[in-house]
C-alpha cells in the first residue's frame, strides 16, 4: 500500500477517482484528460465504438511487476457457457459445449462480437486488432491465469477488499487505519 | 337475491384478490419463511437456522448504520417535500403571474420514474461538468470539482435532495387542493381584523390544511420506505455504506452476498417498521376525520 500511497501523493491519479465508473475513466483517456487506465480488454470494444483506432489512439502494456520472483499471472473474468446441474440432457449439453469451444469458426465469431479473447488458443490471431493481439500474447506467455479478485473469493470477503481500496483512494492519509479495519472485517467475513 | 349478489361480489373480487395474493401475500409469507433459513437464493439445499438471522442483526454494524440512515432518510424525505410543497402552494395560490405554468413545472418531476430522476441528478452532481459544480463555479469564480455522490459525508444528502425534488410537486398539488377548501370568508375576516400574514397562516390556514398535511406526510412516509430505485441508481448504498438504507442493505445482503435468509430477516424488520408507521397513520387519520369530518 506504501507504493500506492506514494503514487497518489505524487498526484498520478485523477481527482475524485471514486466518482468515475470504468466508462468515465475510458472517456478521460480518450479525451487525453488521463494518460492511462487499468482495465480489462472489454474497454477496447468501448473505445472502438467511439471511433478510437487501436495502436494509433490507444495501446496496451502489462501491469509492471512490483515484487520480483512472483509468477507472471494474468487476471481476468471468463464469459462462458455452463451446464445446469439439473440439465435434462447433460451428455448432449457437454457435446454442444465441446463443439462450441473447439470450432474455431464459432470461436472467432464469438470473440469478435464480444471484443474479448477466445478461450481457444488455436484460432487465427489475425482476427484480433493489434492491441488485442498483444493482450493474447500476454495471456499465452503468462505463468498462470487467475480470476478477478472479486470473482475468486466469497462475496462478503470481496466487498471488504474492494471497499478498502475505495476508502484508500478517498483518503490515502488514513491508510494504516484502513488496513487495520480491513484486517478486522476480513476476519469477520471469513468466519460468517 | 342477496345471496346471488354476494356470490357475484366474490366472483368479481376473486381476480384482484388472486393477483394480490400471488404478488404480495405469497412473497411476504416467503420472506418470513426464508428469514428462518440459511438459503442463498438459488440452491435447493438450505437448513432452518431458527432465530440466528435475527440474532445476527444485533451484531451487524451495517444493519444499524442502515437503520440510522433510514431514519434520517424518512425524516428528511417527509419534512423537505412537505415544507417546500406547502411554500410553493402558498406562493402559487397567491395569484403570482404565471402561476399555472409554475404549477406544471413543479409537478413535472413526479411524472418521471425514479430511475430517470436518479440519472438526471447523477449528471447534475458530476464533479467535472455537472450543473451544480458549474453553477457554484459561476457564482464563486472558482472551479469546484467536488464529487457529491462519491464522498461519504454528502452522498445521502445528495440523494435526499434528488428525491425531495421529485416529490415536492406532489405535496404542492395536494396543498393547493387543500387551500381551495379553506372558506374565503374566514380569510376575509382575518383581513378585516388586521391579522398579519404570519398570523393568518398560523391560526387559520395551516390548521385547516391538516387533512392535506396528513395525506402529504403519509404519502411521503410510504414513498420513502419504498425508496430503493433512486438510491440504487445514484449510489448503490455507497460510498462505504454511507447512503445504505434498510432496503438497500437487504438487497445487498440478498443478491450481492447471496445471503437470502439474512436479507429476508432484514425485510421482516422493515415490514414491521412499515406496519407500525402505517398503523400510527391510520390512527391519526381517524382522529382527523372525526375533527374535520
Amino acid at each position: 500500500m506504501g507504493l500506492w500511497k506514494d503514487l497518489v501523493d505524487k498526484g498520478y491519479f485523477v481527482a475524485n477517482a471514486n466518482a468515475d465508473d470504468w466508462t468515465d475513466a475510458g472517456d478521460k483517456v480518450a479525451r487525453g484528460d488521463a494518460a492511462m487506465t487499468l482495465m480489462g480488454t472489454w474497454i477496447t470494444g468501448y473505445w472502438n465504438g467511439i471511433d478510437l483506432k487501436p495502436e494509433t489512439d490507444y495501446n496496451f502494456f502489462e501491469f509492471p511487476q512490483i515484487t520480483e520472483g512472483l509468477p507472471n499471472a494474468v487476471v481476468g473474468p471468463v464469459d462462458g457457457f455452463v451446464i445446469s446441474a439439473n440439465a435434462a440432457n447433460p451428455e448432449g449439453a457437454e457435446k454442444f459445449l465441446n463443439f462450441v469451444v473447439s470450432d474455431t469458426g464459432i470461436q472467432t465469431k464469438w470473440a469478435s462480437s464480444r471484443g474479448a479473447l477466445s478461450a481457444n488458443v488455436g484460432i487465427d490471431p489475425s482476427i484480433y486488432t493489434p492491441v488485442m493481439q498483444k493482450a493474447a500474447k500476454a495471456v499465452a506467455d503468462a505463468d498462470a491465469f487467475v480470476f478477478n479478485y472479486d470473482l475468486s473469493t466469497p462475496p462478503p470477503v470481496a466487498e471488504v477488499g474492494l471497499s478498502m481500496f475505495s476508502r484508500f483512494m478517498d483518503d490515502p492519509s488514513k491508510v494504516d487505519a484502513i488496513l487495520d479495519q480491513t484486517a478486522e472485517d476480513t476476519k469477520k467475513a471469513f468466519t460468517e | 337475491m342477496e345471496r346471488e349478489t354476494g356470490v357475484w361480489r366474490l366472483v368479481f373480487l376473486a381476480l384482484p384478490l388472486g393477483v394480490f395474493t400471488v404478488l404480495v401475500i405469497w412473497p411476504l409469507a416467503s420472506s418470513f419463511y426464508y428469514s428462518f433459513t440459511n438459503w442463498n437464493g438459488f440452491s435447493d439445499n438450505f437448513e432452518f437456522v431458527g432465530f440466528s438471522n435475527f440474532n445476527k442483526l444485533w451484531t451487524d454494524k451495517l444493519f444499524f448504520n442502515a437503520a440510522v440512515n433510514t431514519a434520517i432518510w424518512m425524516v428528511a424525505a417527509v419534512l423537505i417535500p412537505t415544507l417546500l410543497g406547502l411554500g410553493l402552494a402558498l406562493l402559487i395560490d397567491s395569484r403570482i403571474p404565471g402561476g399555472p405554468v409554475f404549477k406544471s413545472i413543479f409537478y413535472f418531476p413526479i411524472c418521471l420514474s425514479a430511475v430517470v430522476v436518479g440519472q438526471i441528478w447523477i449528471w447534475i452532481y458530476q464533479p467535472d461538468w455537472g450543473l451544480l459544480n458549474v453553477a457554484i463555479g459561476a457564482v464563486t469564480g472558482s472551479s469546484p470539482d467536488f464529487a457529491w455522490l462519491a464522498k461519504p459525508d454528502t452522498a445521502l444528502g445528495s440523494v435526499i435532495a434528488a428525491w425531495a425534488w421529485q416529490h415536492t410537486g406532489l405535496a404542492m398539488v395536494i396543498y393547493l387542493a387543500g387551500l381551495t377548501s379553506i372558506p374565503e370568508d374566514l380569510l376575509e375576516v382575518c383581513e378585516i381584523e388586521g391579522a398579519s400574514t404570519w398570523q393568518r397562516l398560523r391560526v387559520v390556514i395551516i390548521p385547516l390544511l391538516t387533512p392535506a398535511t396528513v395525506v402529504v406526510v403519509a404519502l411521503n412516509v410510504i414513498n420513502s420506505l419504498k425508496g430503493f430505485e433512486i438510491l440504487y441508481i445514484m449510489t448503490g448504498g455507497g460510498p462505504f455504506n454511507s447512503s445504505d438504507t434498510l432496503a438497500m442493505h437487504m438487497y445487498n445482503e440478498s443478491f450481492k452476498k447471496y445471503l437470502m435468509g439474512y436479507g429476508s430477516a432484514i425485510s421482516v424488520v422493515l415490514f414491521i417498521v412499515a406496519l407500525t408507521i402505517i398503523g400510527i397513520y391510520f390512527r391519526e387519520l381517524k382522529k382527523v376525520d372525526e375533527i374535520y369530518g
